[in-house]
């Protein structure tokens, strides 16, 4: 017996041990060698099949670094998360982690699934100010625990064409909401099947909490909802005007911003750069018999041209990773300047955007010019920010929105309830 | 006796090496994942590598959570609306169908085929005719008269309805051919003692049809119920639970915690509850037909 309670004694002294070091021991050692052993990374991507840049810079890494190659699992971006978790908690080997959202950044670091990169980047002195606030944004108590290698901005979209054909002058970068609603109105026209809307706002709460939220004095995490008043109230005006397309129209015929745009009906369209993709694709084909451009989203009425909203897409190292540094310096390269140059290449918006970065993103094949100035940032917020709570005030967000955007609920109640709700949350 | 209990013993050994395949597969992929989500239950777990124990706290947090109780409230609406109706509807299907008219091969696969097709067709079909502004349904009720047409899958009033419409429609077709089945196993001859008796057509239906069809009915009850209580697939795809929470249900509300809320715990004891309710449920309607059959 006595023997049994000293070996349990031993045990929980070693476990404690053990934890206080995995707490504490925050410093990572001096490089290891990581370059003399075959080492084959594993890494979880959305759609890797469609964007070829992780391909690009994967083929560029092992290039460099021939012992690395790499084993991507292609997920679909439905599946994802679901499937990421279940992979993580069935302890598969899997090496880098993409975040898709930062629900689920927040939650893989959070349970400790990601390591925390801080003590890489400071022993390899990564500067973090590259990436014009995303990595203070993804910071957390500190730590940071994946860096971002894209940064998409929400900007306004418009078909050239139709502008030309009403007469009306191109939207520009220094427009408030409100300027943007006068322009929806002098866009719209015809009838049934030919009607061409002002303006298209998907039916995601981003679309219309953004406006409340570019000019960085709120987010969308907070204990009082009444700022989002105005820009419920504009937006539904303009949907019941005929200016935007209703919500429920868009929700129950599962309507797409991209279908809409490309079929014409619509004038302009606010959306994440992440549309470019699609519309490069189209354009390229020969798809399309419009022109058409994009410039910074409208602001609010006391904020300033290049108030933004973005999404960051960090890379994450798993913390049970065998290959950590491997991992690491695969990291540090696809967020690096050279890693952006292949990302802006295949078309997508990176985090680090340099003159040389983006004059490789603009000048691609099919890019409309003169919109270079619509990328140029003031200040950029999180659609949702990097919090605890995220995934339920999410999933709140969404539901209120729907309540609203529907009439189900009036603008007051709704951001009444949507305010009750979100407290009840943070106060679990 | 000896060569007897030898013979026994692999005689069973046989029967057991039969039901192996299929009570691993259900052990592995049923039973143990029912047990763990029992125990998980009681555990606060986001997917990490810690797990601590909580007790009864995550049962606790369900009843203090609104969406628990909308969703709750929600399955109990979606099941009442859509069992007693597709039951209905299936046995008048099955009983038309039975009889001997020209086509009705045609007929039984046309009723069958929303069956087999694939669910996000379903939702988009549904979604499209109930489209409140260019949709067919709400054209012809405008041509009628109707200015304000209900806003259906855009209404918290009207969204379930539509759902549960678009369910019944789904499950007819397949209930109908267990009812069909049912039908044909009643023997003609008691049909042809009641004619000669004089009974009338709906007499028969009511004293020999309905009785006949008593295990039948029981089956399609339990089946249904339980089918209805784990809806999912077609309200995410119609709805996604909204507008707001007005079409989330329980499997709704554990999927949202699970996965887009990382509380497994939580989401575990809400599976929980939801297996004792179709337990209770079963059991009760178990108990029902014992007595219904009795009185028959």
């Amino acid at each position: 017996m006595r023997n049994w309670k000293k070996r349990l004694g031993v045990c929980v002294t070693a476990s404690m041990a053990v934890g206080l070091m995995a707490g504490y021991g925050m410093t990572v050692s001096a490089q290891e060698d990581w370059e003399s052993e075959p080492v084959v990374l594993t890494a979880t991507i959305v759609d890797y099949a469609t964007c070829g840049y992780f391909k690009d810079a994967m083929d560029k890494f092992t290039e460099m670094h021939p012992n690395v190659t790499f084993e991507p699992i292609d997920i679909l971006n439905s599946d994802y998360i679901e499937k990421v978790t279940t992979m993580l908690a069935g302890g598969e080997d899997i090496d880098l982690i993409y975040s898709k959202n930062n629900q689920q950044y927040m939650t893989l670091a959070s349970n400790g699934q990601v390591e925390n990169l801080m003590p890489y980047v400071e022993r390899d002195n990564v500067d973090l100010s590259i990436y014009d606030g995303a990595a203070e944004k993804l910071t957390l108590n500190g730590e940071i625990y994946g860096l971002p290698f894209r940064n998409d901005l929400w900007l306004l979209y418009y078909n050239k064409t139709l502008f030309d054909k009403a007469g009306v002058d191109y939207p520009t970068d220094d427009m408030t909401w409100d300027d943007w609603a006068v322009m929806c109105e002098k866009m719209t026209s015809g009838e049934g099947v030919d009607k061409i809307y002002g303006g298209y706002l998907q039916n995601w709460p981003a679309s219309v909490q953004n406006m409340t939220i570019c000019d960085g004095k709120h987010t969308t995490i907070e204990t009082d909802y009444s700022f989002m008043k105005d820009a419920y109230e504009r937006v539904l005006d303009l949907q019941d005007k005929g200016y935007i397309m209703d919500y429920s129209t868009i929700s129950t015929g599962n309507l797409h911003y991209t279908g809409c745009f490309f079929n014409q009906q619509i004038a302009t369209v606010y959306q994440g750069t992440w549309f470019n993709t699609y519309l490069l694709e189209q354009s390229n084909a020969g798809e399309l018999d419009f022109e058409w451009s994009m410039v910074k989203a409208p602001h609010t009425a006391d904020g300033q041209s290049g108030d933004a909203v973005g999404a960051a897409f960090p890379m994450c190292v798993n913390s049970k990773s065998k290959n950590k540094e491997a991992a690491w310096q695969f990291v540090k390269f696809l967020t690096s300047e050279e890693g952006a140059k292949i990302i802006a290449a295949n078309g997508a918006l990176p985090a680090v955007r340099t003159d040389e970065i983006m004059d490789i993103y603009i000048h691609q094949e099919g890019f409309p010019e003169d919109c270079d100035s619509a990328f140029e940032v003031n200040q950029i917020s999180f659609e949702v920010p990097v919090h605890e709570k995220s995934g339920t005030i999410g999933t709140i967000l969404n539901e209120e929105n729907s309540l609203i955007m529907t009439k189900s609920l009036s603008v007051d109640e709704g951001l009444q309830e949507l305010t009750d709700r979100v407290n009840e949350a943070l106060n679990e | 006796m000896k060569l007897l209990s030898s013979r026994k013993a692999r005689n069973n050994l046989v029967a057991y090496s039969f039901i192996a395949p299929n009570f691993i597969g259900y052990l592995i992929f049923t039973l143990i994942p029912v047990f763990f989500t029992l125990v998980l239950s009681l555990f606060d777990w986001n997917a990490g590598d810690q797990f601590s124990f909580v007790g009864i706290k995550n049962y606790v947090r369900m009843i203090h959570n609104s969406t628990f109780k909308i969703s709750f409230w929600n399955t109990i609406y979606y099941a009442i609306g859509t069992v007693p109706v597709t039951m209905v509807i299936s046995l008048g299907l099955a009983k038309l169908l039975n009889a001997p008219i020209k086509g009705r091969t045609a007929f039984r696969s046309a009723i069958f085929f929303p069956h087999v097709a694939a669910v996000v067709a379903i939702a988009a079909v549904w979604n499209m005719l109930f489209n409140p502004d260019m949709g067919p349904v709400n054209m012809f009720l405008k041509g009628l008269g109707i200015s304000n047409p209900p806003r259906w899958a855009a209404s918290t009033d009207w969204a379930m309805p539509v759902v549960i419409l678009a369910s019944i429609w789904r499950n007819a077709g397949y209930y109908m051919i267990i009812y069909l089945a049912g039908l044909q196993g009643i023997p003609y001859e008691l049909y042809e003692a009641a004619k000669m008796d004089g009974a009338s057509g709906w007499q028969s239906f009511r004293r020999i049809t309905l009785p006949m069809l008593t295990p039948i009915t029981f089956f399609v009850s339990i089946m249904l119920t339980i089918s209805c209580f784990k809806v999912f697939d077609l309200i995410y795809t119609m709805t996604e639970g909204g507008p707001g929470r007005a079409t989330n249900v329980l499997v709704m509300h554990i999927y949202q915690s699970a996965f887009t809320e990382y509380k497994f715990g939580y989401a575990s004891a809400v599976a929980t509850v939801l297996f004792v309710l179709v337990l209770v449920i079963t059991l009760i309607q178990f108990r029902g037909e014992k007595k219904w059959a009795n009185n028959m």
